[in-house]
């Protein structure tokens, strides 16, 4: 091996340990940076349908045991 | 303790309660802040279409999973520790308020469900993004809906109620008891928690906040930990300024419905005390503390151009009078060295903020974290504090060995009767003696006793032997014993 090529490798090992230092890792692999310019609404139909669907199901559920729930309180208070 | 009881070894059954019993409180009451927090940082986010709420509001809706998890899975072990350690107390609650732990279970189902779908489906629903925040801000009613409940057996232990509730305590009364449920303290506790529980909430997402400061990030996402740590802090803080005028409320409560535990507070009886100090002022003087550097905070942060999140200076300096005006009421009732501490410990705070504001170049970063931690504290110290002021419920209930403790007598606790009423207990039958229940069991297998007694002969020995002949089933022993007994005379 030559001197020169010698010199490029310890040149190529230099950069490497430089970017695996926790400062140039963390400042160039955050991954909210590339995130943090926008806020991704989209058209609702772009979304998953089982996903809403199972969404709006569980949330119905929920609205009616939580009504459930509070009727029992309310009518356990009158007719106890 | 009752005779047969398992003790837990090392530390103990009432330890081991006491410590499964904090470890959830601890992380049940951040769950219920984390999801306040959430919802609170998720609508600032869309209103202001800034993503940095809404990345720090999933960062902490994943804690929350977690968080949630060991919660659950601690308060298992507490109910499991109950039903072993303590049988008698924990099977007679259950039964008494068994319609209300069964919803609290029901609770527990719809809110495992709900966290799961708000977290998981997060990036699913940006185009159904006002019903995702919508199932996120369901979790807020659906805990406080749960601690409502739970508040009711909470507070029963210690202020169990007039009448129906009274007598429950000895009838054991099955299922829903109104007049337990609603007792004295059940209003001021479920306020009291629920406000503690958004502060305790608001003050550790900005702790979080505060942690990631300290790494290095990109400047753009130290600035949205910045943004949320400051707002979940504004939310905290406000949330915390409500706790002195419920507490006023709560105390003037037990003060009048559990005046024992009244007593244990404010003048250090019982197990307030714990290895020579009051853990009722070690948890006020991290109270202090907090109020000391949320002042400062307050104070240099009205001249920063957040409008949002900066308070008028005037209003500072009122809520610090105010504050004085809580300690000087303290005082009054405890002792004045009690206001002194305050006032010292909440100065040291302030300056502590001052202090720590300065060496990190202006950045929250070490006030978000150091009242975090402080926080955490308060409800560990006040999660005990209630618990250890409350006179032993284990042994106030209507078993009938401990009917009676005389040191704990509260009139609304007991049953109106004193030991010397306690009918005895019926006197045990004679023994009989061996021999003559052998004369009557072997005897009337074969005949009755009055052919036995009319018998007038005297060789006794030879009669019996006879009747084994004809197939009675006697030992030796046994034969001498009957043949003895017999010669005596005595009767059988």
């Amino acid at each position: 091996m030559s001197a020169e090529q010698s010199e490029q490798k310890q040149e190529q090992a230099a950069v490497e340990a430089e970017k695996k230092t926790p400062a140039a890792r963390s400042a160039v692999a955050h991954p909210w940076e590339a995130e943090l310019d926008s806020y991704p609404l989209r058209p609702p139909e772009e979304d998953p349908g089982w996903a809403v669907k199972t969404v709006k199901i569980w949330l119905w559920t929920a609205i009616a045991l939580g009504v459930f729930i509070l009727a029992l309180l309310v009518l356990g208070y009158f007719y106890d | 303790m009752t005779p047969g009881h398992i003790e837990f070894p090392i530390i103990g059954a009432k330890w081991f309660i006491g410590l499964t019993a904090l470890s959830h409180i601890v992380v049940a009451s951040l769950a219920i802040g984390f999801a306040f927090i959430v919802t609170a940082a998720q609508i600032v986010g869309y209103l202001t279409r800034d993503r940095s709420c809404d990345l720090v509001a999933k960062q902490v809706q994943l804690l929350h999973v977690c968080v949630y998890n060991i919660g659950t899975i601690v308060a298992v072990g507490f109910i499991f520790g109950l039903s072993g350690l303590f049988p008698q107390f924990w099977s007679q609650l259950f039964v008494h308020q068994f319609w209300t732990l069964m919803l609290e279970e029901l609770l527990f189902f719809m809110l495992a469900t709900t966290l799961s779908l708000h977290y998981f489906f997060w990036d699913r629903l940006w185009g159904h993004k006002k019903m995702h925040i919508f199932l996120g801000a369901l979790l807020t009613p659906f805990f406080l809906l749960q601690f409502y409940l739970i508040n009711g057996i909470g507070s029963f232990m210690l202020t169990p109620g007039f009448a129906e509730g009274q007598a429950s305590l000895s009838q054991g009364i099955l299922g829903w008891d109104k007049q337990a449920f609603y007792n004295p303290s059940f209003l001021m506790l479920t306020l009291h928690r629920a406000f503690v529980n958004f502060s305790y909430g608001g003050f550790m997402v900005a702790g979080l906040c505060g942690w990631q400061l300290f790494k290095k990030h990109p400047e753009n996402v130290a600035g949205a930990y910045e943004k949320a740590g400051r707002l979940s802090f504004t939310l905290g803080f406000m949330a915390f300024l409500t706790l002195p005028v419920i507490g006023y409320f709560y105390a003037h409560v037990i003060k009048y419905e559990a005046n024992e535990a009244f007593v244990n507070l404010m003048w250090g009886r019982g197990d307030i005390i714990a290895g020579g100090i009051d853990w009722w002022w070690v948890k006020h003087l991290a109270v202090a503390a907090i109020f000391g550097m949320t002042m400062n905070y307050f104070w240099r942060q009205r001249k920063e151009p957040q409008a949002l999140l900066s308070v008028p200076g005037i209003m500072v300096a009122s809520i610090s009078l105010f504050y004085l005006m809580f300690y000087l009421a303290m005082g009054m009732i405890m002792t004045y060295a009690f206001f002194w501490w305050m006032v010292f410990t909440a100065i040291g705070g302030a300056l502590l903020a001052r202090h720590r504001r300065h060496y990190h170049g202006g950045s929250p970063r070490a006030l978000f974290t150091t009242v975090a931690i402080f926080s955490l504290l308060t409800v560990v110290l006040g999660g005990y504090a209630r618990e250890a002021a409350r006179p032993r419920f284990v042994d106030r209930i209507s078993h009938y060995d401990s009917i009676y403790v005389p040191h704990e007598r509260q009139p609304y606790l007991m049953l109106p009767i004193g030991p010397d009423e306690i009918p005895a207990p019926p006197a045990e039958p004679v023994k009989t003696p061996e021999p003559v229940r052998l004369i009557r069991q072997k005897c009337i297998s074969y005949h009755t006793l009055e052919r036995v007694k009319n018998y007038r002969a005297a060789d006794w020995p030879l009669i019996v032997r006879q009747m084994r002949a004809y197939g009675l089933r006697l030992s030796t022993l046994e034969e001498t014993m009957i043949v003895d007994y017999l010669e005596s005379g005595e009767p059988y």
